[in-house]
């Protein structure tokens, strides 16, 4: 049959199946809205429900962080990896804007026609985000927009299946995305912001009965795509029939470098009944960024957005914390001393740094810090395995226990604002292994270490360092001494 | 937030209420093969209209692209274990022919895109649009479904 011929009779034969729907046979709706159902009612703060469930996932991240802290230091790689919040127990209420899923920093590219006016408003970078991350034509129809304030949220309906995108700008500055919901799929944050990680996928209310391919992609701080991979989701107990229920899959996802995942995407997959032939397309979509590594171990008070600067320079983050360790370490490089690239998050950067040789490592841990005009600050540092959380400022003193899980020896300093070291300081002098260049005010072996040191009113500095014949790592910070 | 009452619909939407239900219903019809699933699909996609005003521009397009799409997302939770679930039932009871055999061998999309195109009379353009896909896919999904139309009208 000729395709002409073929059309031809197709036409003929949906129009004559058409036709057996009359105006009769419809349910009477002459007049329009009568046989309209009732609109759908919206509970007032839906808008912030996004915003809260990713909030609330971050909170129980935090606040497990903290309990793991408050029973044991966490091993080397631990607090690297675990995505948490922004500074090591800081505030929650930090005034820095949160973290982005899209753009990135230095980002996918976005159109270079008109990228200002593709971020002027909600419904603009709600649109850019919709057509290209997510693949959907332009004009895509977003159903309603909900402003309040910097953040906003976006509602549109992608086959049938409601889905948001909430936004937010850094005062009239340009809006970005903060995250992305589907009711089809409900992913879990990654157990990892190193390599490798693993993201667990649960079924959402709207998953199909059929289930779906869900492709799962991180993405580093400059947009690029990490890795992704794609498993099958299906709906689970609690959205089906109790028999059904079964583990939510878990994707792994790894990469051969020591970046860390800034914003992780998942779309639920369109295969079109296996035709090989028509494209996969993205039927829901999911997003969320993540904060960057979490400074543990120090105490609540300190704030990488918020607390007062250890020691500043010209320079890139990456210049700024190498010259910072080279004044706090005499020894530079060694013990093997190893600075990773920068994660930049806003105006705060972390440095990872490491010493000792791969093999043998010695200590790990964060060097936060933030940008105040051109110049970079370090503005506080950490060890994993060393544990200063306990410190506090009260009554003209800092005082508290510092603990550790290293085999090294600990030893403190604590510094008045003029950078001399404070009367009574637990300096090496008179302590056991003061005929080292650099004693131990700790015994070897000791595991913790007692400080009670008085300090004038305004800020103190807490420097602890692990030693062994050497200064082997650094964990460094400053506290408000409140007036007596 | 509350949506619009029905009363408060705008002059445009009641208007496309009156004149274009019958022909919406009838193409969500096509492609579900169920009269009563087309009617309430076609109801949604009024309320998600009003719902979606003043953001809609082209007030028949945009209902039609709610109605196919709410028929294409009906086929799919129907499509238990990755089987299509065209209304065979339904359509053979209410009258038989070779259509209602020979679009069950579509996809969604495929069913969508054929419905479009031959029924309404849609140019490739408009049903990317209303598909939310490239034009040339519009014409590989048709390619397709009339490879697969052929074979089995010719059966």
């Amino acid at each position: 049959m000729e395709t002409e011929e073929l059309e031809t009779r197709l036409r003929r034969l949906l129009h004559q199946r058409a036709a057996r729907i009359t105006e009769t046979d419809l349910t009477r709706g002459g007049e329009a809205g009568e046989a309209v159902a009732p609109l759908t009612v919206r509970p007032n703060g839906s808008r912030w429900q996004g915003l809260i469930a990713v909030a609330a996932v971050l909170l129980v991240i935090a606040l497990a962080a903290a309990g793991l802290a408050a029973r044991r230091p966490a091993s080397d790689m631990e607090q690297l990896q675990q995505p948490a919040p922004e500074s090591g127990g800081g505030p929650a209420s930090s005034p820095e804007s949160p973290a982005r899923a899209w753009p990135l920093t230095n980002d996918e590219p976005l159109r270079a026609e008109n990228n200002e006016e593709q971020l002027r408003t909600p419904e603009a970078a709600a649109r850019a985000y919709l057509s290209q991350v997510v693949g959907l034509p332009a004009e895509w129809p977003i159903d309603e927009i909900e402003t309040e304030g910097d953040r906003a949220v976006a509602r549109y309906v992608l086959q049938d299946v409601e889905a948001q995108i909430d936004l937010g700008r850094d005062a009239n500055g340009p809006w970005y995305v903060l995250s992305g919901e589907t009711e089809l799929i409900r992913p879990a944050l990654p157990t990892s912001i190193l390599s490798p990680t693993d993201v667990s996928i649960a079924a959402g209310p709207r998953m199909y009965d059929a289930g779906a391919d869900v492709r799962v992609t991180v993405l580093a701080t400059d947009g690029r795509v990490l890795a992704s991979a794609t498993t099958r989701v299906e709906p689970t107990g609690e959205h089906r029939d109790a028999g059904q229920a079964g583990a939510a899959p878990v994707v792994t996802l790894s990469w051969d470098n020591r970046e860390v995942v800034a914003a992780v995407r998942a779309d639920v997959v369109d295969d079109h009944d296996g035709d090989p032939a028509t494209p996969a397309a993205t039927i829901g979509h999911w997003t969320t960024a993540l904060p960057g590594p979490g400074i543990g171990g120090l105490p609540t008070t300190v704030d990488v957005a918020t607390s007062a600067p250890l020691f500043s320079a010209p320079g890139s983050a990456d210049e700024v914390a190498e010259a910072y360790m080279r004044t706090r370490l005499p020894d530079y490089p060694a013990p093997d001393v190893e600075l990773d690239p920068a994660f930049y998050r806003g105006r705060r950067a972390y440095v990872s740094w490491s010493t000792g040789q791969q093999g043998e490592p010695i200590a790990a841990g964060i060097i936060g810090l933030r940008v105040s005009g051109q110049d970079w600050s370090v503005i506080a540092v950490n060890t994993h395995d060393v544990d200063v959380s306990d410190l506090r400022s009260a009554d003209g003193k800092v005082s508290g226990t510092i603990t550790t899980t290293n085999i090294n020896s600990l030893y403190a300093d604590v510094f008045q604002p003029d950078d001399t070291p404070a009367p009574g300081s637990p300096r090496p002098e008179g302590q056991p292994g003061a005929a080292y260049r650099f004693g131990t005010a700790g015994g070897p072996g000791d595991k913790s270490l007692d400080i009670a040191v008085p300090v004038q009113p305004g800020s103190a500095v807490v420097r602890v360092n692990l030693v062994g014949g050497t200064l082997l790592s650094l964990t460094e910070f400053r506290i408000p001494v409140p007036e007596r | 937030m509350v949506g619009p009452a029905t009363g408060a619909w705008p002059e445009p939407l009641l208007a496309c209420y009156r004149t274009d239900r019958l022909e919406l219903v009838r193409v969500a019809y096509l492609i579900t093969g169920n009269r009563h699933v087309a009617e309430e699909i076609v109801q949604d996609a009024f309320v998600a209209s009003a719902r979606a005003w003043p953001r809609v521009r082209d007030t028949k397009a945009y209902v039609r692209a709610a109605v196919v799409n709410g028929s294409r997302s009906w086929l799919r939770r129907r499509r238990l274990e990755r089987s299509h679930a065209y209304d065979r039932a339904e359509a053979s009871v209410a009258s038989p022919d070779e259509l209602s055999d020979v679009l069950g061998r579509l996809n969604p999309r495929q069913r969508a895109a054929v419905v479009l195109r031959y029924y309404e009379g849609l140019p490739d353009a408009e049903i990317a649009r209303v598909l939310g896909c490239r034009i040339a896919t519009v014409r590989t999904v048709i390619h397709r479904a009339l490879g697969a139309l052929r074979h089995e009208i010719q059966r």
